[in-house]
């Protein structure tokens, strides 16, 4: 029977891991709602951001940290670009766009996938910087620096874009077209220019994603797969469309996944995640806090 | 019909048919030939790619995208592992148990799963496969991590390879055969309606769950039966790769590259994908070669949209302009006799004409319909009798809609019945009530914009309209475009028709069905005033030829008064008034509920 400390210890790292978790979230959420499309390789991008945090440390002797707002800018820039060049045009031409999208960005991330493998090898790798591994204990409970990091830009980036969406006029416009696109373009949003700043933010918030991720896990060019399952998971269980609804289902998923590793063998973990995933589906498709989408 | 072109066509039927079995021989004949080993395992894998995507596509082709076929691959191949290790049966017999177990598999969680649309369904799928892999990693019995291996055939390896070669070669022309065969079969058009619009195809009288649960039982043993020979070809089974997720998206990638709205275009997308991975990564190393290969996915979703095929059915249709402008009648001579006069389209009385008292065909009782606080419908009762028009008017908001959408099955109401010749038909599938014989057109013109006029005529004749064949199905189509003056432009895309075309097309369409009532909702809408006498024409001579009974919502007066024998008046989703068009102009409430309180 577990101890009730392991219980706390459980709780304390699955609720910091699961802001990361939301993180990724509600960057692929985003463009999934505002756009319909869905990027798998919204995940690569996270890689590719943890691979140019460890680059930079690595090769520049500069904190991770300092490289999220290098990443963030940069990925928001590659975004608009990645718009303008293959999502827009997709968008104008395709008519299955759900479908025509994961194809077209699983390509991105086969293309992506091997260009990092290529330039640092197949090898893991594992980012080192002076707080790796150290802690401070709430009682018995040890948190580590890294997670606390991870989990304060992860709260930081969601409560922006909340707060981008429900106070500025450009997040209006984003909420329309996400609810009703002709009838935003019959109220003059400009719907190209709105997708692609929605596409730039997301891409955005996946080189934050990275960086919290850097800290936290160890990682090679294939790592993004396991991660993109967790986008999944994260935003269905709150539902397309709901920032505070994928946070919340990023902490819950986890604190699950924490805390059943307690009870149950490790292996079996991933079961219950696909088991609640298949009966969020199932029974409630718009997710915990979802709303129905406009048809 | 000419003896000459029957020629023509009977001997471009033998050369195509020769072609391939002269190319089946051919293939087969390779490894005994002394090709390389290398080309015999190469090809052994092409085959296998192309008949996953073949399988893939006849539930990729309805727009619900699986994510997970490799569920049904792991399922076949695990099978036929499990039966030649634990009961030492022989592989090439028991494959098909494995697609068997698959096909169970997909019967018990398509239901679910298919409920989901777009990218939920997917997901779900996706989902399943990375559960499989899970389970079958924590499972002792099948080997779990460790995997299982598998013997051998008591060959040298060469022969082996060959004798594998074989099976799979004959495995693949058996399923390019079967989706051949499914595509121009009813269940084939079926798919396609469902692919279109869900919605038209129930009004056509197809179970549109029945239908994909069908197509993805279908797909998921195809692709265990692979697995099968597959598991045992690579002696070794282990849940990484025998449910790899990377088989499952290539699938999907492979079928969409060709086209997944033609029958041979995931077999195109495998064939030629296959080869280029095969070469790029041969000629410059599997880091560069992936990249390249990311960037083809890339290209040909944007540039080709409808994949391969649909840019060699472009190139086509250039060269021979003409091509899709000849008449429809040509196609219906090349199956058979022109139609016979008088074909009756409307359905035989199936209840063997309990018409009810005074001819009534249609009974609507005390009908109760509410969408949150709104109430669409309140008590309406009414009756419509055999042979006659009614028309339904109202101001806007009075639930006419609502109404033809209660009667059809669409909605289900709150209080009240509805009598279809006596018969209960409350609470039926809209796919039921149009296969009883009650037909309807939608207030948005709706149509399979990917078919000709011709073939969205088909389909109802194919479901409910009980056609044997595809080529009865064609005939009846001709001679009911022709009833509606369309034939003429049987060849057209439905899709680039005019309003007033593809205004008349929906009467066609809902004609297929052999309707005995045929409920119209504002076919006059749109039309100028040309049109409309033209389509007024239309519906008098389906009431007075075939016998059809018609209840019109119509908003262009003229025309209702003109064609109408009675009318019905709802307002507030209650009836106010009902009687002869000149009752209703006369009467004050109706006056009141268009012209306000005051005017009267």
């Amino acid at each position: 029977m577990p101890t009730s400390f392991e219980i706390f210890q459980a709780l304390a790292s699955g609720l910091l891991l699961g802001g990361v978790y939301a993180i990724l979230g509600v960057g692929f959420g985003l463009c999934w709602g505002v756009m319909k499309v869905i990027n798998l390789s919204h995940s690569t991008f996270a890689l590719l951001a943890v691979y140019i945090a460890y680059w930079m440390n690595v090769s520049l002797k500069i904190d991770p940290l300092v490289s999220l707002f290098v990443s963030t800018p940069l990925f928001f820039v590659c975004g608009i670009v990645i718009y303008r060049l293959l999502i827009g045009p997709l968008a104008k031409r395709a008519e299955e766009l759900v479908a025509a999208s994961m194809v077209l960005t699983f390509g991105l991330a086969i293309l992506m996938e091997n260009a990092m493998q290529w330039a640092w090898k197949p090898d893991p790798r594992v980012l080192n910087v002076s707080y790796t591994g150290k802690a401070f204990f709430i009682s018995r409970v040890s948190i580590p620096y890294t997670a606390v990091i991870g989990f304060a830009i992860a709260l930081v980036t969601t409560s922006c874009i909340y707060l981008f969406l429900k106070k500025t006029y450009l997040g209006m416009a984003v909420r329309a077209v996400w609810q009703n696109k002709e009838g935003a373009a019959l109220c003059g949003v400009n719907i190209d220019r709105v997708s692609s700043i929605t596409f730039g933010i997301s891409l955005a918030t996946a080189a934050a994603a990275g960086v919290c991720l850097s800290l936290i896990f160890s990682f090679n060019p294939s790592s993004h797969l396991g991660w993109l399952i967790y986008i999944f998971l994260v935003v269905i269980f709150g539902g397309v469309g709901s920032i505070p609804g994928v946070l919340l289902a990023g902490l819950l998923i986890g604190l699950i996944t924490n805390i059943s590793a307690v009870f149950i063998p490790n292996a079996w973990v991933n079961m219950i995640l696909f088991g609640i995933l298949a009966t969020v589906l199932l029974l409630r498709p718009t997710g915990l806090l979802g709303q129905r989408e406009a048809r | 019909m000419e003896p000459k072109q029957l020629q023509g066509m009977l001997s471009r039927k033998f050369t195509r048919a020769l072609a391939v079995v002269a190319l089946f021989i051919v293939l087969a004949a390779l490894p005994w030939l002394g090709t390389k080993s290398y080309y015999i395992s190469f090809f052994f894998l092409m085959f296998m790619y192309v008949s996953l995507a073949e399988a893939w596509n006849v539930i990729g082709t309805t727009g619900y995208l699986s994510f997970g076929h490799a569920s049904f691959f792991g399922l076949g191949a695990y099978t036929t592992a499990m039966l030649l290790s634990k009961l030492g049966w022989n592989p090439f017999l028991t494959a098909p148990l494995g697609g068997l177990l698959a096909g169970a598999f997909a019967f018990l969680v398509g239901y679910p799963c298919l409920r989901l649309r777009g990218p939920y369904f997917a997901l779900i799928t996706l989902v399943l496969n990375m559960a499989l892999i899970v389970a079958m990693l924590n499972f002792e019995w099948t080997g779990s991590t460790v995997g299982l291996w598998l013997s051998t055939l008591p060959f040298k390896p060469a022969t082996s390879r060959a004798v594998f070669y074989e099976v799979m070669l004959l495995l693949t022309a058996a399923i390019l055969y079967t989706t051949y065969r499914m595509w121009n079969s009813r269940l084939g058009r079926g798919l396609v309606a469902v692919r279109e619009d869900e919605d038209m195809a129930m009004t056509l009288g197809i179970n549109n769950t029945r239908v994909k649960m069908q197509a993805f039982v279908l797909s998921a043993a195809m692709t265990g039966m692979v697995g099968g020979i597959y598991s045992f070809y690579r002696t070794y089974v282990h849940p990484d790769l025998m449910f790899d997720i990377n088989i499952s998206i290539l699938v999907v990638l492979m079928a969409v590259f060709g086209g997944t709205r033609y029958w041979q275009g995931p077999a195109v997308g495998a064939v030629i994908l296959t080869v280029v991975s095969d070469q790029l990564t041969q000629r410059i190393g599997s880091e560069i070669s992936h990249i390249i290969y990311g960037l083809l996915f890339i290209l040909v979703i944007l540039f080709l949209p409808e994949g391969i095929m649909g840019l060699l059915g472009r190139i086509g249709r250039k060269r021979a302009p003409g091509g899709s402008q000849e008449s429809p009648k040509s196609e219906v001579d090349k199956t058979a006799s022109p139609p016979s006069v008088g074909l009756n389209l409307c359905a035989e009385d199936q209840n063997n004409g309990h018409q009810g008292e005074n001819g009534v065909i249609l009974e609507v009782r005390k009908v109760s319909k509410r969408f949150g606080g709104l109430q669409a419908l309140s008590d309406v009762s009414f009756q419509v009798r055999k042979g006659e028009t009614l028309g339904l008017i109202g101001p806007n908001g009075a639930g006419k809609t609502t109404l033809f959408n209660v009667i059809t099955g669409f909605y289900k109401p709150e209080n009240g019945n509805i009598l279809f010749s006596n018969r209960e038909i409350t609470g039926l599938a809209p796919h039921e009530i149009a296969r009883l014989g009650i037909g309807r057109t939608f207030q948005i013109v709706r149509c399979f914009p990917h078919l000709t006029a011709l073939e969205n005529v088909a389909v109802g004749c194919l479901y409910a309209g009980r056609a044997g064949s595809r080529s009865e199905a064609l005939e009846q189509a001709a001679e009911i475009l022709d009833f509606c003056g369309m034939l003429s432009k049987g060849n057209h895309p439905a899709g680039k028709l005019t309003l007033s075309e593809k205004k008349r097309l929906e009467i066609a369409r809902a004609l297929s069905i052999r309707p005995q009532i045929l409920l119209l909702d504002e076919v006059f809408a749109g039309l100028n005033e040309v049109e409309v006498v033209e389509a007024a024409e239309l519906v008098r001579r389906m009431v007075e030829e075939r016998g059809i009974t018609v209840i019109m919502i119509e908003h262009v007066m003229t025309a209702v008064m003109k064609c109408s024998s009675r009318l019905i008046v709802l307002d507030y989703g209650k009836v106010i008034a009902e009687g002869s068009p000149q009752e209703i102009v006369e009467n004050p409430a109706v006056i009141e509920a268009y012209l306000g309180v005051g005017n009267a």
